[in-house]
């Protein structure tokens, strides 16, 4: 009977709560970063995709669970594994009115692998044979290598967004004027203030966004983004310094905690001394506390992370299924004289300020000076440090990977034998074996074992360390509903944010 | 004669002016790496025309002296370049941050004057007694501590016992008056106090001189109250020492206020000067660089022709 | 003979007021603190402890510990010695190469004098912070840049002072003298001139140390100053900016011992200058 009464109780509060008005409002959003461009094709910095994931549409989203739904594709199938079939809808339209074709479907798949437009999600389309208009509502993808099931993820990414051919052949700039699909459109950008989104009114989902309006004030410094929050001058603010929810412990906030896909690493250049050989390196991985590196870096906001994020289900393996996860500095020793330093050696990781970097470095050198390693910290400024890091002159660096919910897409670019970025320039036939099986693989069992075997091999060779997680961190005001902040980081559901003041 | 003075000042101060680009210009070459590679960056924010355009504005192929009077002309012709990572113009961008940095320099300045000027004129007063004692060390402490020392004890201070109070979050004037005020009064105390520490010194300075000269003894001896002696004529004959002192502080005023904007998240010229700094993005620095040193000339100059204005005696030195 | 009675005078005026006796106690404490910090400080300043993280001042850590739980205190007392090192060999440059260009041009005049003027003037129409701050920018914050940056920012102030003393007295009979008799000009220079400038040079030393270990601790709040995990006065201050209502004391403390470092310099300049300037003589 009580469960009856309080089941009850549930839906006339939820029918309450629906009846109550969504619509309307403006939401302010205190964020760190201004967007770094705005042409959804070439854009690189996470501070753009914020924006324009909003803004722009692509074939495919994923949802709060980080599973692929459809977008502009009212579906998708993939016949074959080297095939995938896009159905798109009827009623999309541009901002500036124009309606979206199949056209500008295949135009921005065009424009993306063009050489010359410099996309980098060219590299994710790299196995792409070819695009194919079936009919006016639908489009082919044909691929070199059955690997279908890993390469679909892309389409839901900022990059792959769908951009109308007509403007783009106008001759606008992209960078500086957008033309997207996406539930709100940018009716201002004062750099170094603020953004302004309005709602599209001729959104495909009739219903959303639910909000008229979001301001995003760009406050660099961590204390006026938390301050602004108290004053209630904004009503959400991205947290950068874990420390800042202790000011924030109250039932007047709403705080919001998600561990990201991306992770830290500490990653060798396997083709120098003493990196070249592996013992090297998985004796490091026992001689660097992880725990405390999450407790001085991040104040304890992150997860100890093996090869695939804990959150990637059901491909990661945790952490407790590698005995070199345990802190054992005296094996880390052991081992290290096995390999031929007894006395320990020196070598010098390469940092940048950015994403505390060079922070995690100082725990790692202090760590391993208890080994008697001796960790030299070369801090360079962050064109520096990517360019180094691409022509990978470095013994080591501490890095931040973007990661992904397909193991594919997370590995082979790593750590196949020439990959995109496997600047550690590791080489491992059988790994690479296992990686070209693991894409064609379709038996999601199979799938699954050839993965678990590699993420043995990764960690016991450990070309790079695994170190964690971070987590991506916000609050806001008590009266902001429908809020969350994705794995990936992502911020799409803004369009079901509304206000309930 | 003071009208020859002037017009030497004011040639003096051009090849000085110049002499401050070219130090520019050479430290911007300086940099390891093509100035174009650096400029393009990785963000494709220019077209083909505008790089191909911003080579020739270069001119790199050419000779170094041919790049600098190239890139002079540009300057000149009020073209600053396109910032790295926004793609704006940079002379916009200047204009738009330099309200900020002008209302915290003019209300430190008024901080420090309303500050500096009264302690000196009553440690001069009282020269050598436990008063004037004081106000040594005070002034003392507040030449040597640093900006951001003060800046801290003021955000814990207030954030601790005045909750309510708004330290953070600019609001542009018009928008929101007495919040903007609220906003500028920490930053502004903070870089005033520290001014005031050197307008207090030389004011004390001047006005024992000037106490002691003889015509403020024949004041009082004319039976003129002592306030009046005091403000009337020895304050007016120490003035220029202390416009002097002021001037010199300019320069500490804009190397300060890169200082407390960023304490205090005011979006000034010295925020954005550090932002792209940590950014590389190398047109922004330059422009706000020579933007900087060519006002505080530009300043002293107007600051000396006040001087002769107000010491009639000043001849060519 | 003139110079004992010179520094028997020296020494009177400089006992008689206690704040000077008090202040050189300072400063000795600075000097031994920076030739022996290891023997005031109580931990090793690169040690970590994940156990005692962002803790409060007290008597096991006299200045509290940093996000790492390194003793503040003990980087505190290196931060002195690193910091004094980068100040006192910025000065070293600044004061040769200033005190050369200063003396050539008042010792000269004439177009050497216009030149070395004129880009004088130009370095000395940036502010300190601007200068150092776009040189660091420019080629990298190490503590070798920084060195380079804050000593190339006080170049001018050496020149210009050196010039102003060094054209005061080479109208004197003494210099004069040594003219007429034949000393080649740069002997002059070095054995008549600088030694009748250098009590000038010394209280510009000193009053620009000050102000150097300023600007050094002004970069290192702004991000710019030497790397970690080395500690610096100022880079013990830009790391606290981040928990400055979280953690005060680390912005606080290690502040106070700049602005305490800072004052006993001046006061030690101030005194040199009411001793040794002859403007300041009554």
């Amino acid at each position: 009977m009580k469960k009856i009464i309080s089941m009850l109780l549930i839906v006339i509060i939820a029918l309450f709560g629906f009846s109550k008005q969504k619509e309307g409002g403006t939401l302010l959003i205190g964020i760190e970063t201004e967007p770094i461009g705005l042409d959804p094709t070439i854009v690189t910095a996470f501070s753009s995709f914020r924006i324009l994931e909003n803004v722009y549409d692509g074939l495919l989203k994923f949802d709060e669970n980080m599973n692929l739904v459809p977008n502009i594709a009212e579906k998708y199938e993939i016949p074959s594994p080297d095939t995938i079939i896009f159905t798109i809808r009827n009623d999309v339209y541009f901002h500036n009115g124009e309606k979206l074709t199949i056209e500008d479907v295949l135009y921005t798949f065009e424009r993306i692998m063009d050489e010359k437009v410099g996309s980098p999600a060219a590299a994710y389309y790299s196995e792409i044979e070819s695009v194919q208009i079936l009919d006016p509502n639908t489009v082919c993808f044909k691929l070199k290598v059955p690997m279908a099931s890993s390469i679909i993820i892309n389409f839901a990414s900022v990059n792959s967004a769908i951009v109308s051919k007509k403007f783009v052949q106008s001759g606008k700039n992209l960078q500086l004027e957008t033309n997207g699909t996406g539930p709100f459109l940018i009716s201002e950008f004062v750099p170094g203030d603020h953004i302004t989104l309005k709602k599209n009114p001729n959104y495909f989902i009739p219903e959303q966004p639910y909000l008229d309006q979001i301001i995003f004030k760009i406050i660099p410094e961590e204390i006026s983004r938390s301050t602004a929050l108290r004053n209630g001058d904004v009503d959400l603010i991205e947290v950068k310094e874990p420390l800042t929810l202790r000011s924030l412990e109250s039932p007047k906030y709403k705080i919001y905690r998600q561990p990201v896909l991306s992770y830290y690493l500490l990653g060798f250049n396997t083709k120098r001394k003493p990196f070249d050989n592996y013992l090297v390196r998985s004796a490091l991985s026992m001689a660097i506390n992880r725990e405390e590196i999450i407790n001085m870096v991040a104040f304890g906001e992150g997860t100890i992370t093996g090869p695939l994020n804990p959150t990637v289900k059901p491909w990661a393996l945790t952490p407790d299924n590698f005995e070199e996860y345990e802190y054992n500095p005296e094996k880390a020793k052991r081992i290290l004289a096995e390999a031929g330093y007894p006395n320990g050696f020196e070598f010098n990781i390469l940092t940048s300020s950015r994403y505390s970097f060079d922070k995690i470095a100082q725990v790692v050198q202090s760590q391993l000076s208890r080994i008697g390693i001796k960790v030299n910290i070369e801090l360079v400024e962050w064109g520096i440090f990517i360019s180094r890091w691409g022509k990978s002159d470095f013994d080591s660096f501490i890095s931040l990977n973007a990661g992904s919910i397909d193991p594919d897409v997370q590995f082979y670019r790593t750590f196949h034998s020439g990959g995109s970025t496997n600047v550690f320039l590791y080489s491992n036939d059988i790994v690479d074996k296992l990686l070209e099986e693991g894409r064609k693989e379709i038996d999601m069992l199979k799938r699954m074992q050839i993965y678990n075997q590699l993420q043995y091999i990764l960690v016991k060779e450990a070309p790079v360390l695994f170190l964690y997680s971070p987590n991506v961190l916000y609050a806001s005001q008590s009266f902001v509903n429908g809020f969350k902040p994705l794995a990936n980081e992502s911020l799409i559901f803004l369009r079901e944010t509304w206000i309930d003041k | 004669m003071s009208f020859s003075y002037l017009v030497r000042r004011l040639l003096l101060s051009i090849p000085t002016i110049l002499i401050v680009t070219v130090i520019v210009f050479v430290l911007v070459r300086l940099v390891p790496g093509d100035v174009v590679d650096l400029i393009i960056g990785t963000q494709k924010f220019l077209s083909e025309e505008q790089i191909l355009k911003m080579y020739e504005d270069f001119g790199l192929d050419k000779p170094i002296f041919v790049q600098y009077f190239i890139w002079m002309k540009s300057m000149l012709s009020g073209n600053l370049g396109i910032s790295l990572r926004t793609g704006e113009d940079v002379a916009t961008m200047l204009l738009q941050r330099l309200p900020v940095t002008l209302e915290l320099a003019f209300l430190s300045i008024f901080v420090s004057i309303i500050i500096g000027i009264p302690l000196g004129i009553i440690s001069a007063r009282k020269k050598n007694t436990f008063v004037d004692n004081l106000i040594k060390v005070v002034g003392l402490v507040g030449l040597s501590s640093p900006a951001f020392w003060i800046g801290t004890i003021f955000i814990v201070i207030f954030s601790f016992y005045f909750e309510s109070f708004t330290i953070f979050g600019y609001v542009a004037f018009f928008e929101n008056p007495m919040k903007n005020l609220q906003v500028f009064l920490l930053p502004s105390f903070t870089l005033g106090l520290m001014i005031a520490a050197q307008i207090l010194r030389i004011t004390r300075t001047s006005m024992i001189e000037s106490l002691s000269m003889d015509y403020v003894k024949v004041a009082y001896s004319k039976g003129l109250g002592k306030n009046k002696v005091i403000y009337k004529h020895a304050f007016r004959n120490a003035l220029s020492p202390i416009i002097t002192v002021t001037g010199i502080q300019l320069g500490y005023l804009f190397g300060g206020s890169i200082v407390i904007e960023n304490m205090f998240a005011l979006p000034g010229l010295g925020r954005l000067l550090l932002q792209s700094v940590n950014q590389r993005d190398y047109p922004v620095i330059q422009a706000i660089i020579l933007f900087i040193v060519i006002v505080i000339i530009i300043l002293n100059l107007l600051i000396d022709f006040i001087y002769t204005i107000i010491d009639p005696r000043i001849t060519l030195g | 003979m003139k110079g004992s009675k010179y520094m028997k005078r020296f020494l009177k005026n400089f006992i008689k007021n206690p704040l000077n006796m008090i202040n050189l106690i300072i400063i000795c404490a600075l000097i031994f603190v920076s030739f022996f910090p290891s023997v005031i400080a109580p931990y090793n300043p690169l040690e970590m402890d994940s156990r005692s993280i962002l803790e409060p001042p007290s008597f096991t850590h006299f200045f509290g510990t940093d996000q790492f739980g390194r003793d503040v205190f003990s980087r505190s007392i290196y931060g002195i010695q690193n910091s004094m090192i980068i100040a006192l060999s910025s000065m070293i440059i600044s004061a040769l190469l200033g005190t050369l260009l200063g003396i050539l041009s008042g010792y000269y005049g004439g177009w050497i004098d216009q030149v070395i003027s004129r880009i004088i003037d130009a370095f000395f129409a940036f502010p300190s912070l601007v200068l150092a701050l776009f040189i660091v920018a420019l080629f990298g914050s190490s503590t070798f840049n920084l060195i380079i940056a804050i000593g190339i920012v006080y170049i001018p102030i050496f020149a210009r002072t050196l010039r102003g003393a060094t054209i005061s007295i080479k109208e004197l009979t003494f210099v004069k003298a040594s003219k007429v008799v034949g000393k080649n000009n740069f002997k002059i220079m070095w054995t008549v001139v600088f030694p009748n400038v250098s009590s000038i040079f010394i209280v510009t030393f000193t009053t620009n140390f000050s102000t150097a270990i300023l600007t050094e601790a002004s970069l290192g709040f702004l991000g710019l100053g030497v790397p970690p995990p080395e500690p610096t006065l100022g880079g013990l201050v830009g790391q606290g900016t981040n928990f400055i209502i979280a953690a005060p004391w680390l912005t606080l403390l290690p502040g106070l011992l700049i602005a305490v470092i800072v004052l006993s310099i001046n006061i030690l300049g101030d005194g040199l200058r009411d001793v040794l300037d002859p403007k300041f003589q009554k």
